[in-house]
């Protein structure tokens, strides 16, 4: 009986131990120097580092949900998908690590429901979402466009020319950008520290909005929020009409200039010669312009 | 009455003849001074519970009025105020108490209020999605759509439904806050633009939720 018991009980261990051992999965192909790449994962991460290579290079954890995954595609357009188990289980460990190498210059998809994405060293055009996952990005891209629910965002992008973020209320952190950025969220911060910037546009119900950047001559900047302070730092050398709004918050300009218009509400000045437009609006926030 | 004195006063070389021996064996006065300051004890209580219920009902009554303040509408006209016009306030802010003081700490209280209760939801709706990033277990085939305007996440998602539950909560509520703000300014284009950012948001979420099977 003890034997029989023993038996039973070293059997069961190791077919645990066989479970609960992760599962490897590699992959390695050509892949054009600006090929389409798609990649989706569920949960877990997804790390994309560019390299110098014509190549493809995946190296996979999965996890305990993960069923397989499926590539498919050619060198010039390539899909990578983690393939789930179907049913309605639980597991200990879901998480699926997606570590792939690709050709700096791909364009990227990134989808990933509460994957964390992380990106290096890519210059191709990229989107990214996800809704819970966090997503950390320092490329090299001119395009990019990032998607979040409650994720925050992290993006250093020093090429950047044309970025939209969106989140919910996740907060979004900008270092480097330049040119075109719009940013929204209900209830994130936003953070821009920026190159120079042509336009911003950004947006948060009741999150805060500070921005520390350049900006070309004719920039457009706007930047609003309900309940949030919105505070831009600008260089001393800024030309621009500003409008400083808020309705029940406190004004602040750093700058000389003169005055337009002014009311409790509204300020408007022009600053220098007035050639850019800026308009910084809080309901109830504080709204400051300031020098850098 | 003078005749009862003088008896009275007659009698007391009698009892000061009594036999001294004759005082009971125990301390009376005891038990006298007890019934005597009980019914003292007993008799204050009453004025104390109504001191502390005096002041309870002065603090309920103070409180419900800040509250019934702090969440009256910014816009003055809806509360009965006195309409608040731009020409009327002062060219620039001033600390000095003008007519609309009021009202415009009204607004600002109001403001601060939902500042205060949307930065509030924000991290009670996160704190309370249960498991959220950590516990991110899911069994299910589906993912993220291409788009936000694809509907469903996938199956099993408890964590990432409460997720998006707990978002949507709090967008209906910044709509809310939006539409409160913009009885006080209604030509506000940057309000209209926060409206519709929280409406796309919502439009997305419901999405995203819709096909989510509890």
């Amino acid at each position: 009986m003890r034997t029989l018991t023993l038996a039973a009980f070293l059997a069961t261990a190791s077919l645990a131990a066989q479970a609960a051992e992760p599962r490897h999965f590699t992959d390695h192909r050509a892949l054009g120097a600006e090929a389409k790449l798609s990649v989706r994962n569920l949960a877990g991460t997804i790390e994309v580092e560019g390299w110098d290579k014509a190549e493809f290079d995946l190296a996979a954890q999965l996890g305990e949900s993960a069923e397989k995954i499926e590539i498919s595609g050619s060198a010039g357009d390539l899909k990578v998908e983690v393939k789930n188990r179907k049913g309605n289980y639980s597991y200990s460990n879901g998480d699926t690590y997606l570590k792939l190498r690709v050709p700096a210059g791909v364009a990227l998809s990134l989808d990933g429901t509460s994957s964390d994405i992380v990106v290096r060293g890519i210059k191709g055009a990229l989107i990214a979402r996800s809704v819970s996952g966090d997503v950390d990005l320092a490329i090299g891209s001119k395009t990019i466009t990032v998607q979040t629910v409650s994720g925050d965002v992290r993006l250093d992008a020093p090429a950047a020319k044309e970025t939209r973020l969106n989140t919910v209320s996740g907060d979004t952190d900008v270092k480097g950008a330049a040119g075109t950025l719009s940013a929204e969220s209900v209830s994130g911060d936003v953070e821009v520290e920026g190159g120079t910037f042509t336009q911003l546009d950004l947006k948060s119900v009741s999150g805060d909005i500070g921005v520390h950047a350049g900006f070309a001559a004719e920039a457009r900047v706007k930047a609003e929020s309900l309940s949030g302070d919105v505070r831009v730092n600008a260089p001393a050398s800024l030309s621009a009409e500003v409008s400083l709004k808020t309705f029940s918050g406190d004004k602040n300009c750093d700058f000389d200039g003169a005055r337009e218009a002014a009311d409790s509400k509204r300020t408007v000045l022009k600053i220098g010669e007035g050639r850019g437009q800026f308009s910084l609006t809080s309901f109830s926030g504080d709204v400051t312009l300031d020098k850098q | 009455m003078k005749q009862e004195v003088e008896q009275s006063e007659g009698r007391l070389p009698v009892l000061d003849a009594l036999a001294r021996e004759r005082l009971p064996a125990r301390d009376l006065w005891v038990g006298i001074e007890a019934r005597i300051s009980t019914p003292q004890a007993v008799a204050s209580r009453p004025s104390q519970w109504r001191a502390y219920a005096l002041a309870a009902s002065v603090s309920v009554a103070v409180l419900a009025g800040v509250l019934l303040r702090e969440q009256s509408p910014a816009d003055p006209r809806a509360s009965g105020m006195p309409e608040l016009t731009v020409a009327a306030l002062p060219a620039e802010p001033s600390t000095a108490q003008t007519p609309y003081s009021h009202v415009e700490g009204m607004a600002r209280s109001s403001a601060a209020l939902s500042a205060r209760s949307l930065r509030t939801l924000r991290s009670e709706s996160l704190d309370n999605a249960p498991a959220m990033v950590a516990e991110r277990a899911d069994g299910s085939s589906g993912l993220l759509k291409a788009t936000y305007s694809a509907a469903g996440i996938g199956r099993n998602s408890h964590s990432q439904q409460a997720i998006l539950r707990a978002n949507l909560k709090l967008v209906s509520q910044a709509e809310r806050e939006v539409r409160r703000a913009l009885r006080s300014d209604p030509e506000s284009a940057s309000l209209q633009g926060l409206l519709k950012v929280a409406e796309d948001k919502r439009a997305v979420l419901t999405s995203l939720l819709v096909h989510e099977p509890d």
